[in-house]
């Protein structure tokens, strides 16, 4: 085998990521063509869809699956709506207090569960998802009980509130790349090799001078972050909670994401939410079959693209090498 | 010349088995010393007691004078004791020159709060890393595979990845365990005078534990023994060789002790 049989990929990923860039960005701007207020609504739920799965795939590039993610998203959620509307802080302060205290509730429980590994982490957090929803509903004075809080006030800036769907969808896309390029920076930095150097071989890792129960603490407590700041956001765009709205599905909707757009790709939660989230709208008239649908996409996914959809393009050209 | 590493009335019990009891000895600065003796004498229990894999049960590992018996495996790797182990360990999926990187941080190191949000002292540490890469590259003749994703490497030139790796984190002592362990012997003889260079290049001291008898006679210049759980002789290769406890310990099982 030669040596130097390497060097052409990386011109074409160039390529390929700018094209790629490119078609998001139209992607981005269909609302404003098509000027329809539901488009616009999906749009937002795509960018929140892609920024919680991008938290969980901070957790997964350390080799963990979080089933608790929706809970943290619902912590954040909280968080940010009691703040703002129970000791009257403004959307800008209970927005980062989301994430911070989502974080914070990560690294207390991360310490010791991450030691757990696979599909014992895997269980343990499915535990902890239904234990919050249950928790939450034992206090409805905080959570609203079963009916929820309604009423939530919608995100304001600085006194500016966000009124129009268009308006909240600027912020939405600017908070999700906001949280896209932190991750864009961690992987190009230490952190981020840490993070693989784990998820790859742990033991090597740690005999690597790599703190790897800290390491993991850290994408999980990073991670969980997101999905409190996206959990803020999501609420007071909505404006209605419950702990129901957090409960397993949620976060069984996050993992889906994650998979069918890929796991260690930076783009993957994006190509995920951008397939995943619209999809229901678009089969509302077979509404019955959506579960299945949704499993068959999953399965398709995993038995031909593992990789996930954002491996697509390589895994085209490769097919079409070994056709010539 | 003085003792880099001392171990001291090192001991490991599993359950009721002792899989080593009382063992002394010390390896000398700029030296190689290896650690012989037939399956299961607790060789590579010994390698994980010293840099913290496993928990001793009792006894002290005195590294450049201090205790390091207890200390989770990536502290021993910041005081300057590196391990590559018996298997070919490597980061799989990255490239050749990632995965001594991700070894070369660990001189590296920025803070928490930059290595989330990046700036420049994080990218200073990435550069600075892989500047250190390009020696350690080519001292194992790895420079031409640079951009090889380190799974699909031949087993030899893997293994030989696991020692780079070991060696970006600029250790004074590394501990290869069973190094020559899959090689053909024209790999094997090639490790040995490889080995001998990288002792000098980097002032390293080496404990090497290795079945390869011929390779251990040729570069060791302190033997150690063991047989279950024991030392049952130490000294120079010679010595060790006419040793009559040495030889009934490996009767049989090694014709290639000359």
């Amino acid at each position: 085998m030669s040596d130097t049989s390497v060097t052409s990929p990386p011109k074409r990923a160039g390529l390929g990521s700018l094209g790629f860039a490119l078609c998001v960005a139209l992607l981005a701007l269909v609302p404003w063509f098509t000027g329809s207020v539901f488009h616009f609504h999906i749009a937002i739920m795509v960018c929140l869809g892609a920024m919680a799965a991008a938290g969980l795939a901070t957790i997964a590039w350390v080799g963990q699956l979080s089933l608790a993610h929706g809970a943290f998203v619902g912590i954040g959620a909280y968080t940010c709506v009691l703040l703002v509307t129970r000791l009257d802080m403004p959307f800008l302060v209970g927005l980062p207090a989301a994430a911070v205290f989502s974080g914070a509730v990560a690294y207390i429980i991360g310490t010791p569960l991450l030691r757990l590994r696979g599909v014992y982490f895997v269980l343990i957090t499915f535990a902890l998802n239904e234990l919050f929803r249950l928790v939450m509903l034992e206090f409805p004075s905080v959570s609203g009980g079963s009916s929820g809080i309604a009423g939530i006030p919608k995100i304001s800036l600085f006194g500016w509130e966000l009124r129009d769907q268009s308006q909240v969808y600027v912020f939405t896309l600017l908070m999700l790349a906001a949280v896209m390029a932190l991750l864009w920076t961690i992987r190009r930095g230490p952190l981020g090799r840490w993070f693989s150097a784990v998820e790859e071989n742990m033991a090597l890792a740690e005999s690597s001078g790599i703190p790897t129960a800290r390491t993991q603490n850290m994408a999980f407590v990073i991670g969980s972050g997101i999905a409190g700041f996206t959990g803020a956001i999501m609420a007071h765009y909505i404006g209605f909670i419950s702990p129901v709205t957090f409960a397993f599905q949620l976060s069984v909707s996050y993992v889906i994401i994650l998979v069918v757009g890929g796991r260690l790709a930076l783009a993957g939660p994006l190509v995920g939410a951008l397939f995943l989230v619209p999809l229901p709208e678009f089969l509302r008239s077979a509404q019955e079959y959506q579960h299945i649908i949704y499993g068959v996409v999953l399965i398709i996914v995993l038995r031909f693209l593992p990789a996930g959809l954002t491996a697509l393009p390589g895994k085209l050209s490769q097919w079409r090498r070994s056709g010539e | 010349m003085s003792a880099i590493l001392k171990v001291e009335g090192l001991g490991k019990r599993f359950g009721g088995l002792a899989a080593l009891s009382d063992v002394h000895f010390e390896a000398e600065e700029g030296q190689i010393t290896g650690l012989i003796g037939p399956n299961g004498a607790g060789k590579t229990t010994c390698f994980n007691l010293i840099t913290g894999t496993l928990a001793a049960s009792a006894g002290r590992v005195m590294f450049r004078g201090e205790n390091i018996a207890g200390l989770p495996p990536h502290r021993v790797v910041e005081r300057g004791l590196a391990r590559t182990f018996q298997s070919a360990t490597t980061f799989p999926t990255a490239s050749v020159r990632e995965n001594i990187v991700r070894g070369a941080l660990l001189r590296h190191q920025v803070g928490t709060l930059a290595s989330i949000i990046g700036g420049g002292s994080a990218r200073d540490a990435v550069r600075a890393a892989e500047e250190t890469v390009v020696d350690v590259m080519d001292a194992l003749e790895l420079t031409a595979y640079a951009d090889r994703e380190a799974g699909t490497l031949a087993y030899g030139h893997q293994k030989r990845l696991g020692v780079a790796i070991g060696l970006a984190t600029r250790p004074a002592l590394l501990l290869l365990d069973e190094p020559a362990a899959g090689l053909n012997p024209e790999e094997v003889d090639r490790f040995g005078s490889m080995l001998t260079t990288l002792q000098q290049r980097f002032h390293l001291s080496v404990l090497i534990v290795e079945h390869h008898m011929r390779l251990i006679m040729r570069i060791c210049d302190h033997i150690v023994v063991l047989h279950h759980g024991e030392k049952i002789a130490e000294g120079s290769p010679g010595m060790v060789q006419k040793d009559p406890r040495v030889i009934e310990a490996y009767l049989g099982a090694e014709h290639h002790v000359e």
